[in-house]
């Protein structure tokens, strides 16, 4: 079955949903989302002891439950409808993907286990100011430092998702070998050799960080000359986990909508009667289904079909994103003017819709990868985006 | 009208095997499907074309007839199988590597008219035109819309009056396809205007050679002729022939439009192929130069992709239903989708061919002449959107006005 998940995994997901609901309701998004760590540690061990949530599609020799992408695209749907505040997105996608993908089985053995157990937190610093998704030119260097494993990191990474606070980073750099990943201890730097600064991010439920090396020490993980091939995968796979989650998102701008349009009366009679109102919310529900099928269908490539994965992930991420991004907006216009106010979630999706939506390539720049891949390139140069 | 879904842990070798035994009956008797190639006519199926190869469609359904596999769910009494919702997928994905005739015409009697009969029909009406429909002996169409009754189907005022042992039926309906090879058609008829609307119509199957019945073809604006206007003069309908109680005719109405709406698979299906539109689009643009214009791009993936997603949204209801559970909002919106779809994919095929799109009245034309019924036909963008929200996300209803007065004193 392509769409379709086995009842213990739909077990797993009700499990899942009430334990959000008790520990990432509103409240709880809007506390967390003003600290400055922009995560509750103690829930993030709870995720982990409790529910195993870091190490879903870790592999069972590293400490995980050695599932596959398709749960992995579950937890992120249920993290999605509830905007959970926390690093699961650049630890447990980006991180623990990039580590698999690399290869490198000494890496995955250091890091997989302390993720799994909640201990260790992980960013991936990637893209830089450019915002070129395809990693044509990467800025940050990476020099050797005495043996062949042991280098030093010189440049500067952008929009790294948690990057303040990660313990681990993992950096795509550039070498003479050409592109390879890094990986970067935060223990026991000295000082000024990763600056990190925070930025004053649109979505503030998800922060991010610039990140400036200055001769930092990172050990190599995987091949030499791999990394932007590596990282590429990896983007593809976060881009199928990001689409699951921006279709959790979008069910719930729905169902906000849909709710309010029941209760809210005007004109003698519940908003929702009225066909403008009720032609909008069940054009949002046919983009919410496609969004959906669109997500477990890349999913479902992302553990069966890897050979369909590249034009799937494009085709979910470009669906999902405009989805999300118009769900959220049309659940603002719903609400109508409290839905402007600061006070009423709306705004929380809407930013989280709209950031998630520019993250890895907005739809018109996977909507360029898909024609791609069925076979229609651009002869002339695409400027990055 | 169907079976169980899933029987336990045997169900998948028992499903195996009644795959293979389809698949091998079918092999002897079927030549492979062809693969698409250019040769691909671009038609789009319901949309009024069909072929009018009457005799071959005959013959294959005689012979699915013969495993009772032309109307699968029926009961085998009636000229059906009696198979389960999981084994009439599974046939119809087994026919899908054959080549079978176009069953546009047949498809009201195998699908609509034939599920009406089955669940308001007599024993004497089932056994009489069940079996005739399920082996492509009889023809039916369906005899609902008027000028004056199209989405508000319950306001028809077409006209049965009891006489004797029988009614006269005088008036008129329109958009009656397949009306002029058809053998009976499900009439629907006003035999009490002084009940409010819904109260007052009752279900009959007409006999399509009885006096006082005029058949008129109805010209699209792609010039098909695929439609009728039928006009009755005092036909007379014995009450043998009634479908259902007196006045219990909407209830049979519903049944036929959730049949027209609802994507359970089965042959005869009224839509076509998307990806053969998306196919040929793609080579459009291409021949045309215009795969490097960013608009034009753009405008191509998405139409890509809604194709694509369209079809997997189906394909997921489907799996939903195979696993037992509940289908929800994924079984909504095909129709909606393929409306939007096509009109996009030949306003765009138009595009890319300049001035040239207007002037060879070629196949880009005709679709773009087409598509727009499909926003209109078998249930309109606008009603089947107040379906969703109102079915699907539990939304009230508009204020109703007309719901209760009695027929005769509404405004028409």
């Amino acid at each position: 079955m392509q769409y379709v998940l086995p009842e213990e995994q739909e077990s797993f997901r009700t499990s899942l949903r009430r334990f959000l609901e008790a520990h990432s309701s509103e409240e709880d998004v809007r506390h967390v989302m003003e600290t400055d760590e922009g995560y509750d540690h103690d829930l993030w061990v709870r995720m982990a002891s409790e529910l195993g949530l870091q190490g879903i599609h870790v592999p069972e020799r590293f400490g995980g439950v050695g599932l596959g992408q398709r749960e992995l695209a579950m937890a992120m749907e249920e993290l999605g409808r509830v905007l959970y505040v926390g690093p699961y997105l650049s630890t447990v996608v980006l991180s623990v993907n990039a580590l698999l993908a690399s290869g490198d089985e000494e890496a995955c053995a250091a890091y997989l286990p302390p993720i799994v157990r909640g201990e260790l937190r992980a960013a991936v610093a990637f893209v830089e100011a450019d915002g070129d998704w395809d990693f044509q030119q990467i800025g940050l260097q990476a020099r050797e430092d005495g043996d062949g494993r042991r280098f030093r990191l010189e440049g500067t990474k952008d929009f790294v998702v948690d990057g303040h606070t990660a313990d681990l980073i993992l950096v795509l750099a550039s070498g003479q070998d050409g592109s390879s990943l890094f990986a970067v201890s935060m223990d026991h730097l000295d000082d000024g050799a990763v600056d990190r600064e925070v930025l004053p991010t649109l979505d503030r439920t998800r922060k991010q960080a610039r990140l400036r090396f200055h001769g930092a020490p990172a050990r190599r993980v995987g091949t030499a000359g791999r990394g932007a091939e590596v990282m590429r995968e990896v983007c593809q796979l976060t881009a199928v986990a990001l689409s699951a989650e921006q279709v959790g998102g979008a069910q719930r701008c729905l169902d906000m909508a849909v709710d309010y349009a029941r209760q809210r009366i005007q004109f003698g009679r519940p908003i929702g009667s009225f066909q403008a109102i009720k032609h909008t919310c069940a054009r949002m529900s046919l983009g919410v289904e496609a969004a959906r099928s669109a997500a477990l269908f890349a999913a479902w490539c992302a553990d069966e079909r890897r050979d369909a994965l590249s034009v799937e992930a494009s085709v979910a991420k470009a669906y999902c994103s405009d989805t999300f991004t118009r769900a959220a907006a049309e659940n603002l216009q719903i609400h109508g003017g409290i839905g402007f106010t600061w006070e009423h979630p709306a705004h929380l999706y809407l930013r989280r819709a709209k950031a998630s939506e520019l993250f890895l390539g907005d739809g018109r720049h996977h909507r360029e990868r898909v024609l791609h891949d069925v076979g229609l390139s651009r002869t002339e140069p695409v400027g990055a985006r | 009208m169907t079976g169980t879904i899933g029987d336990g842990p045997t169900a998948g070798t028992e499903l195996e095997a009644f795959r293979a035994d389809v698949r091998s009956w079918l092999a002897s008797r079927l030549p492979p499907a062809r693969a698409r190639g250019d040769e691909t006519p671009l038609e789009i199926m319901g949309a009024g074309e069909g072929s009018e190869a009457l005799p071959r469609a005959r013959a294959f359904l005689a012979m699915l007839a013969e495993r009772g596999w032309s109307a699968p769910g029926w009961p085998q009494q009636y000229g059906g199988a009696g198979l389960s919702t999981d084994r009439i997928l599974a046939l119809d994905e087994e026919l899908r590597a054959f080549e079978t005739p176009d069953l546009y015409m047949f498809s009201v009697g195998l699908r609509h008219a034939g599920s009406a009969i089955l669940e308001y029909g007599s024993e004497a009406q089932k056994a009489r035109w069940l079996p005739r429909i399920a082996t492509g002996e009889e023809i039916w169409c369906q005899a609902f819309s008027e000028p004056g009754a199209g989405s508000d189907l319950a306001s028809l005022a077409t006209r049965a009056e009891r006489r004797d042992d029988g009614w006269v039926v005088t008036g008129q309906k329109v958009w009656v396809s397949r009306a002029h090879a058809a053998d009976w058609g499900l009439l629907l008829a006003r035999t009490d205007p002084h009940l409010p609307k819904h109260r007052g119509i009752t279900a009959f199957g007409l006999d399509m050679t009885a006096d006082g019945i005029d058949v008129r073809p109805l010209k699209q604006i792609n010039g098909d002729e695929h439609f009728n206007e039928v006009f009755f003069d005092s036909v007379w309908i014995p009450d043998e022939d009634r479908i259902g109680d007196v006045g219990g005719g909407w209830s049979v109405a519903l049944s036929m439009l959730a049949g027209e709406r609802t994507q359970t698979g089965g042959i005869g299906s009224a839509f076509g192929d998307d990806q053969v539109v998306v196919d040929r689009l793609i080579e459009l643009v291409r021949r045309c130069g215009a795969d490097q214009d960013g608009d034009v791009r753009q405008r191509l993936a998405e139409i890509i992709i809604d194709a694509r997603l369209a079809q997997r949204t189906s394909a997921r209801a489907v799996e939903v239903a195979k696993a037992g559970r509940k289908v929800g909002a994924e079984g909504s919106g095909d129709k909606l989708r393929k409306a939007a779809l096509l009109k996009r994919a030949a306003a765009l095929a138009l595009s890319v061919q300049g001035p040239a799109g207007a002037v060879d009245g070629d196949e880009w034309a005709n679709l773009f002449l087409t598509a727009p019924s499909m926003s209109i036909r078998g249930g309109t963008d606008e009603v089947l959107l107040n379906v969703i929200g109102e079915r699907v996300l539990g939304l009230p209803s508009e204020p109703r006005v007309d719901k209760d007065i009695p027929f005769s004193e509404l405004p028409r």
